[in-house]
Order: C-alpha cells, then structure tokens, then sequence
C-alpha cells in the first residue's frame, strides 16, 4: 500500500508540471498544429500609438502564419540586430518551404490593406516600408544566402511570384526577387516591364553573364524605350559599368533623345554622364550629334 | 520622422527656459531620454556654455554639409548646381525642424534632469518594449536606463533627443516604427555622423524621384522650371513628414490637415535662407548654432547660391576638403 500511494502522490505532484511543460515549451516550439485563427481575428489594431512595431509584428505574424513554427522563423527573421548570414543556421529543416509559404501570405495581405497596418496619428504612411514589406525583405535575403552557400533549386520561390515581387515598388525586396530570376534564368524575360533601382540592379546582373555586346546593348534600349526619366537617369548613372560598344552607344542614345524636350536638368544630366562615357571609352559618338 | 518634438518645443517656451542650473535649457527636458553613463556617444555633445557652443555650431554645420555633399555631389557631375545647393539646403533646415540641430546634450544633474516619466513610461508600454528589444545592447546594460535611480548619483547626465511622444529619435527624429530595421539594428543613433548620413540617405530616396518627374507636380514645377524651394519644401512634407514623395503638393494645399506642419517647415526654411542677413540659424536663442570662420562662410555661400541660382564655391570646397 505504502508503495503504491507514494507512486500516486508522485504522479499527481508531477502533473502539473507536465501539464506546464507541454503547454508553454512542447506547444510552443514543435506543435504543427494550426494557429487558433479565433484569437487572432479578435485582435485588432486599432490603436494608433507610434511606435509600437512590437505588438503590431506579433499580429502580422500571427496573421500571415498557418502553423506556430511559422510563427517562429517569422520572429527570427524580424531579428534585425543580427545578420542574414548569422541567422541562417539556426534555421529548422525545411524552413525554406515555409519561408515560401509566408513570402505568399504576406504579399496577399500587404495587397488587401497592407496587413492591417495604418498610418500614424499624424498621417505618416510609407507603403513601400510595412512591416510585411521588412519581413518579405528578410525572408527573401535568407532565401538568397542559403542559395548562395548551397546552390540548392530549393531555395528559389517560383517564377510567378517572383515576377509579382521584381515590380514591388520596395526596391530592395525588387533587388532580391531579381537575383532569384537572374539564378533561374528568367530575369531578362521580365525587364522590359522593371523601373527604378529594380531595373538597374538587373542590368548589372545581367551583365554578368556572358552575353554578346549586341545582346546587352538590345536589352538596355529596350529598357530604355518609354522609362519614366527617374530611370533614364539612373540606367545613365551605371552604364558606365555594362558592356556596349560604339554603334550600341548611338542605339543606347537614340533612346533617351526625347529628354531633350523635357525638363531641362533632365537632359543636362543624361548629357553630362553620356559624355563621361563617350571620354572614357574614347567613343566619336556622343549624345548632341546623335539627338540633333 | 514626425514632429512632435516643435509641439513640445513650443509648449515649453512658455516655461522658464533656463533653470537655477544655468547650464540647463529645460525646455529641452522633456524631449529628452538619459543614456546610461556607460553608453556610446559618437560625435558632438552640446551644452549650454559658451566654450562648448563656441565649437559645437561649427561642429554640427560641418558634419552637415560633409555628408549632405557625400550625398548630392553627383548633381555638381551632372552640371546642375541647382539640385545640389536645394539639397544642401534642404540638409540644413531638416535638422533644425527636427531635431534642432541637437542630438546629445550633457548635463548636470540636480536630481530632476532625468526622471521616470521622462525617460518613456509615458510614452507607451509597447514603446518601452521596443526601447528594451532594440536600444539594449546584446552585452553590458541597457543604453536607456530603466529607472532613473540607477544614474541618479552621476554628476553629469548625457541625453538623447527624441520626440514628445518618445518614437522619433535623434537630430533627425528617426522615427522607431517605421526604422528598426536598419537605423535601431545597427545603433546608429549613438553616432551623431552615422544618424546624419542615414537620414540624409533618406531625404535623398525621396529627392531623386520627385526631382526627376517634377513637371508631374504643379507645385514644383511652374513656368516651365522647377521651384527649388517649393522642392525642398515637397520632399519634407510629402516624403519626409508624409511617407512618400508622391503627396509632394501637399504643403500646396490648403485643406490639407498638415497645414500646420508645413508651415512650421517653411519657417524655418525662411530662417535658413535668411541667415546671410540675419546671422541667426536655429529655432530658440539657447539653440542657435554659433558659427564662424570657414564654416559659417561656407553656409552663406551656400545659401546664396540656393537663392540666386549661382555656383560659387570657394569657402565650401575649403571646409569639405578640410
């Protein structure tokens, strides 16, 4: 009887414990059960109190996660006082098929009404710079250096999605959706449609590549052709450092003289970085001649 | 990157301004966090003495225009000296609208410089959260003091300005919502140059843009030229102060709830470019930057340039190159 009591006793006092063990450690960290979606649709943020990314992160994250380890690489990947490359392997297996996943629910969300995030109270709103945009941005980084050190498909999002993200108007998550192309191979398929930074970066990349001097220089006049002047210019800033030769130069040129009809600084600063290029590469063609 | 910080800033100009500590401007107390004494300052800390103020205006000025150039030099490659004086200026007179050209000051303490309210319990639960994830550093103590008990016995106190309601830090009212990622992550806010360059980068995401498809905006683009001071003043409204360059008219419209804001800018827009006349560049007789020498000549070149359209530079090649 003695023994047996005692086995009682001790079961009952470790119940308890077990009970805590299972609900905040076992739960919390290797449950794939789904989220109790009721409680995160109760929570609403209402409260326009700057500066509170703290609580409005846990929202998102609840938000856009199906299962709690989703929750987890979220929180990670939110870790922005260390680096992609420090994070990187603490990361479950298969954390990449997740990271996918969230890449998705987070773009279908910052779509709808930017996951609920609004202005603060004195209207300041960056669209470009929400909270789901940040997290897409790390997702996307983790995504690229785990290709980087393992050259692994696995870690490539698919082509749709990329090209939904290579024209988001947050540049850098732009960059980081090109470079993922740029590996699949698809990147010089949607350039013709790229603007801004997004464009310049891709040519860069493309650059790289081993393409014949007529190919690259048909690439940048068709980007070229119908860009806004934000891009001319910037494409004018880097096109010191793509390859082209003489008679792509004229090509190049022919493509941005209708500037010289637009804003006057405008024209002044495609003219002066032409003439740069025209100087170092010591070209005979340069931007007056050809835009007469 | 709001701007609270002038409402408080014009609340308690109706308070003494100087307290029995003659080296304390108390208006500026409650825009103020303290740092704990062993926490990192980069850079100028100002005071209210003459000998500190003497360099300190000198100082912040040069630190100033040496980014600011780092930034908008290409415009000088692109033979438009335009863009480039409008973003110096416009590299001036942000500073002085938000921060008032103040990042750190140092102070005695008598007891009552730093307190707990001050110090953010009544800026918000998840601001202190925040505060406690992204401003304590991975090793040693928090860089702001939870309780102020713990600094209570230092002599001098070092501070950070931040705005009223506690999220926009730094001389450039960073605002901690919108920039955690990269301005709190990497603890910019501990050097004063590094909190310059990251919000001179970010004017300029802004200035490109707008600069470059301004005949889209009528506000800027009259007559067939561009309004360079109507630019400065759409980049800090719409970009700076709005979140993007897109609403750059908003200072152009009048039914505009932020009538009040722009406003204020363009105040001290006024101020800065009347400095040749004036000599007088900040918000409050305490503040006002003190400059002299190359530095002081080189803000009025400047200036002039901005206003006349003209391209001189000796006195600013002097500084930059020095």
């Amino acid at each position: 009887m003695k023994g047996f009591w005692r086995k009682v006793l001790l079961t009952m006092g470790f119940a308890p414990l077990l009970f805590l063990f299972n609900e905040y450690y076992l739960k919390k960290n290797f449950s794939e059960a789904p989220i109790k979606k009721n409680k995160v649709k109760e929570v609403v943020i209402k409260t326009l109190a700057p500066g509170n990314p703290v609580a409005e992160l846990k929202v998102l994250n609840h938000k856009v996660s199906r299962k709690s380890t989703e929750v987890v690489l979220l929180e990670k990947a939110q870790d922005f006082s260390r680096s992609i490359k420090e994070l990187l392997p603490e990361l479950k297996d298969k954390w990449q098929e997740e990271a996918k996943g969230l890449l998705e629910n987070l773009e279908n969300c910052q779509e709808k009404d930017f996951c609920g995030m609004e202005p603060d109270e004195d209207g300041y709103f960056d669209e470009t710079q929400t909270h789901a945009r940040k997290s897409q941005l790390r997702l996307i980084s983790l995504l690229n250096e785990a290709y980087n050190e393992k050259k692994e498909a696995k870690f490539l999002l698919p082509t749709r999605v990329l090209e939904s993200f290579v024209h988001s108007e947050n540049s850098e998550l732009a960059r980081e959706a090109a470079l993922q192309l740029h590996r699949k191979g698809k990147l010089k398929e949607v350039l013709s449609n790229m603007k801004g930074k997004a464009l310049i970066n891709s040519l860069e990349l493309i650059n790289k590549e081993s393409l014949s001097d007529e190919e690259m220089q048909t690439l940048i006049e068709d980007s070229l052709n119908g860009a806004d002047p934000y891009t001319t210019v910037l494409v004018f800033e880097k096109l010191k450092n793509l390859n082209f030769n003489e008679s792509g130069f004229q090509g190049i040129l022919k493509a941005v003289c209708h500037l010289k009809t637009g804003m006057k600084h405008n024209w002044k600063a495609v003219v002066a970085l032409s003439d740069e290029i025209t100087t170092d590469r010591k070209f005979n063609t340069n931007i007056k001649s050809v835009c007469q | 990157m709001k701007k609270l910080i002038v409402a408080a800033l014009l609340s308690s100009t109706a308070l003494v301004s100087v307290n029995a500590n003659a080296n304390r401007v108390e208006m500026l107390d409650n825009m103020m966090f303290t740092i704990n004494p062993e926490g990192r300052t980069v850079g100028p800390i100002f005071e209210n003495k003459d000998s500190v103020k003497n360099t300190y205006g000198n100082n912040i000025m040069t630190l100033l225009l040496k980014n600011a150039d780092n930034v908008a030099s290409k415009y000088l490659k692109m033979n438009d000296p335009e863009a480039y004086y409008s973003f110096l200026t416009l590299a001036m007179t942000v500073p002085m609208h938000e921060g008032l050209y103040m990042h750190f000051r140092s102070v005695e303490n008598d007891g009552d410089v730093c307190n707990d309210k001050k110090q953010g319990v009544d800026v918000g639960g998840q601001t202190k959260k925040l505060f406690k994830k992204y401003l304590q550093p991975r090793f040693g103590s928090a860089y702001i003091p939870k309780k102020c008990k713990s600094v209570k016995k230092e002599p001098v106190l070092k501070q950070l300005i931040r705005g009223a309601n506690g999220t926009d830090i730094g001389m450039m009212q960073v605002s901690v919502r919108w920039h955690y990622d990269v301005f709190l992550a990497n603890k910019n806010y501990e050097s004063v140059d590094e909190t310059m360059k990251y919000g001179l980068g970010f004017l300029m995401k802004g200035f490109e843009p707008l600069y470059r498809t301004a005949n889209n905006y009528d506000c800027i683009y009259e007559n067939g030229s561009v309004n360079y001071e109507s630019l400065v003043r759409g980049i800090w409204g719409g970009y700076y102060n709005g979140g993007s360059y897109k609403n750059a008219c908003r200072f152009a419209d009048l039914t505009s709830a932020y009538q009040g804001h722009d406003r204020g800018f363009k105040r001290n827009l006024d101020k800065v470019l009347a400095y040749p006349e004036t000599g007088i560049i900040g918000m409050h007789e305490d503040l006002n930057l003190r400059l002299s020498g190359d530095v002081k000549a080189a803000v009025i070149e400047v200036i002039n340039n901005m206003k006349n359209k003209t391209n001189n530079s000796v006195a600013l090649k002097r500084l930059l190159n020095k």
